[in-house]
């Protein structure tokens, strides 16, 4: 497993580097001491694990994770203090150990990871909405919604607004799963329920998660062509 | 409160009594016109000494003595003195018609003042005295923070567990420097957890302690941090506020130092110059607003704390210029 090291301090990379030394399965692909040398090494090596510090100068790991568009990493946090700051992921919580990292919880970390996983990219999303930060499969993602330059994103009971727009974010997101309904609106066509004809003909979708959207006629006609066999 | 309504009353009531009993041994007046000039009397002196009250209040300058307000203070009370005299000859005069004359109204006048004046003194007085206690014990509370907060800062978050981290470190790379650490962090987490309610230590004090946390901020940045320290041999006897230059230097790591990428300078300066001492804490870094989870209390608490210790003649500024931020300090030199 390809694994990139990310803090900004060289000593607290030495100790990650010795302590992972008991775990041969984990291969070191590169470090980083700060968000933009981090952005850059996962461009070229586009690892499976991500050990990330969260107070760094420039970008920090947060702010690292936004920028990654989607193609994130398993990630595993590192951090001395900021407990409190990563009990704010709700859904899809990642692992975190505090420094001075004991070997028992790296070891357990480690094994919590999702080997079996291809490194796939786009699969999952880094979602921030103020004090509360998401990190959610795109699969469960069921509704994309503009609001300005702000996208408005539907997963489980939550409705988070992503400071992206609409437009930058279709651009990332995989073509074939999801679809765009009309200006405003970005579906995920496996959440998709029912289909209705409107009475000025175009199409009403129907989500399993409840919303109803309607197409424009453009994309009515679209999407019929993409689901008649 | 309770206490000045109290003193009101009894204060006036007080006054009338003998003012009653003067004049009834001399057998001058009937009861019920002498009863009714002095409840007259009373309810004008409460209204009359209460307006001043408020009037002092919003002339008060704090942390100064309200003796400083003496000119104001003697008009007012002349002014007082008289009002209350004409009404009192004004009430005489319904049940007793009449002319007074120039020395009884003279005389009257002067029973007056000699009231007033007696008020003012002793209001003086006691508000000066409250005024004192209530300022010591801000200060007190305003330490008392500023250690809270020291505590918390330096014995939670970052600044122990990157330490801590980078000695574990060390332990394998350079047992001596891990040694030395342990020796310093040990230093800093003692000052910290003295209980010390004195409200100034002498700069060189505080400066050793600053000295094991810059030595430790290094061993966590390395060649991120290069920190330089000029301290004038008469500026490093003086005394300052605790945990002054900790708080400014620990903002420039924290803000400065620590969001910098690449090398940074902290640099520390103290002299002494008319009668002033100045301390100076410069960084590398910009003046950008407050990150949410800054509450930006330890500059507040420290300029809150200047306040109360030097009652205005202290300043504590934050520059910028070009790529550094420069924290000063001028104290007066006490003494």
């Amino acid at each position: 497993m390809k694994a990139i090291l990310v803090d900004d301090e060289p000593l607290a990379r030495y100790e990650l580097r010795r302590l992972l030394r008991a775990h041969p399965e984990v291969e070191i692909a590169g470090e980083a001491e700060d968000g933009e040398q981090a952005l850059r090494l996962l461009a070229g090596t586009s690892p499976d694990l991500l050990f990330l510090d969260i107070q760094m100068p420039g970008l920090n790991g947060f702010d690292l994770l936004e920028r990654l568009d989607g193609a994130i990493p398993q990630v595993i946090f590192t951090t001395a203090y900021e407990e409190h700051a990563l009990r704010a992921f709700e859904v899809n919580a990642l692992d975190y150990l505090l420094k001075p990292i004991a070997p028992e919880r790296l070891a357990a970390a480690l094994s919590r990871l999702d080997t079996r996983r291809p490194s796939a990219p786009l699969s999952q999303l880094f979602v921030r909405d103020g004090d509360r930060c998401w990190i959610v499969p795109l699969s469960g993602i069921y509704l994309l919604e503009s609001e300005g330059n702000y996208t408005r994103l539907y997963f489980g009971k939550e409705r988070p607004l992503l400071r992206r727009s609409l437009n930058a974010l279709e651009r990332r997101l995989a073509p074939q799963a999801f679809f765009r309904a009309n200006r405003r609106q970005l579906l995920n066509l496996q959440w998709i329920d029912q289909t209705q004809l409107t009475p000025n003909g175009n199409l009403a979708v129907t989500l399993k998660a409840g919303p109803r959207v309607e197409l424009s006629r453009r994309q009515s006609e679209l999407l019929r062509a993409k689901l008649s066999p | 409160m309770n206490r000045y309504w109290n003193c009101q009353l009894a204060g006036w009531l007080a006054y009338s009594a003998v003012g009653i009993t003067i004049n009834l041994l001399n057998g001058r007046e009937t009861l019920g016109p002498l009863l009714a000039g002095h409840a007259v009397l009373i309810a004008a002196g409460i209204v009359l000494t209460h307006q001043l009250r408020r009037a002092i209040h919003r002339r008060r300058v704090p942390g100064q003595s309200l003796g400083a307000l003496w000119p104001f203070l003697t008009a007012q009370a002349v002014a007082i003195s008289l009002l209350l005299t004409a009404l009192v000859i004004a009430v005489n005069r319904l049940f007793a018609p009449g002319s007074w004359s120039l020395v009884a109204a003279a005389g009257l006048w002067w029973g007056m003042l000699l009231a007033v004046g007696v008020w003012v003194v002793l209001y003086v007085r006691f508000a000066d005295q409250r005024s004192n206690q209530h300022r010591e014990a801000q200060l007190q509370l305003a330490l008392r923070e500023a250690q809270l907060r020291a505590l918390e800062s330096q014995l939670n978050p970052h600044f122990l567990f990157n330490s801590l981290n980078s000695i574990r470190a060390l332990v394998d790379l350079d047992p001596a420097r891990a040694q030395d650490m342990l020796t310093r962090l040990s230093n800093v987490l003692r000052h910290r957890l003295r209980h010390d309610d004195a409200h100034t230590v002498p700069l060189q004090t505080e400066l050793a302690t600053v000295t094991d946390y810059l030595a430790l901020e290094t061993v966590r940045f390395a060649d991120r941090l290069r920190s330089a320290v000029t301290v004038d041999p008469a500026a490093a006897a003086c005394p300052i506020p605790p945990l002054l230059l900790q708080t400014l230097v620990e903002n420039a790591i924290k803000h400065g130092i620590g969001q910098t990428r690449g090398p940074g300078d902290l640099v520390i300066q103290a002299h002494v110059e008319d009668a002033v001492l100045h301390v100076a804490v410069e960084n590398t870094g910009t003046l950008r607003p407050a990150p949410a989870d800054s509450t930006r209390v330890g500059l507040q608490n420290l300029r809150e704390r200047l306040h109360l210790l030097y009652e205005g003649r202290a300043q504590l500024q934050l520059h910028e210029h070009g790529d550094r931020v420069r924290a000063t300090v001028a104290l007066p030199v006490l003494g």
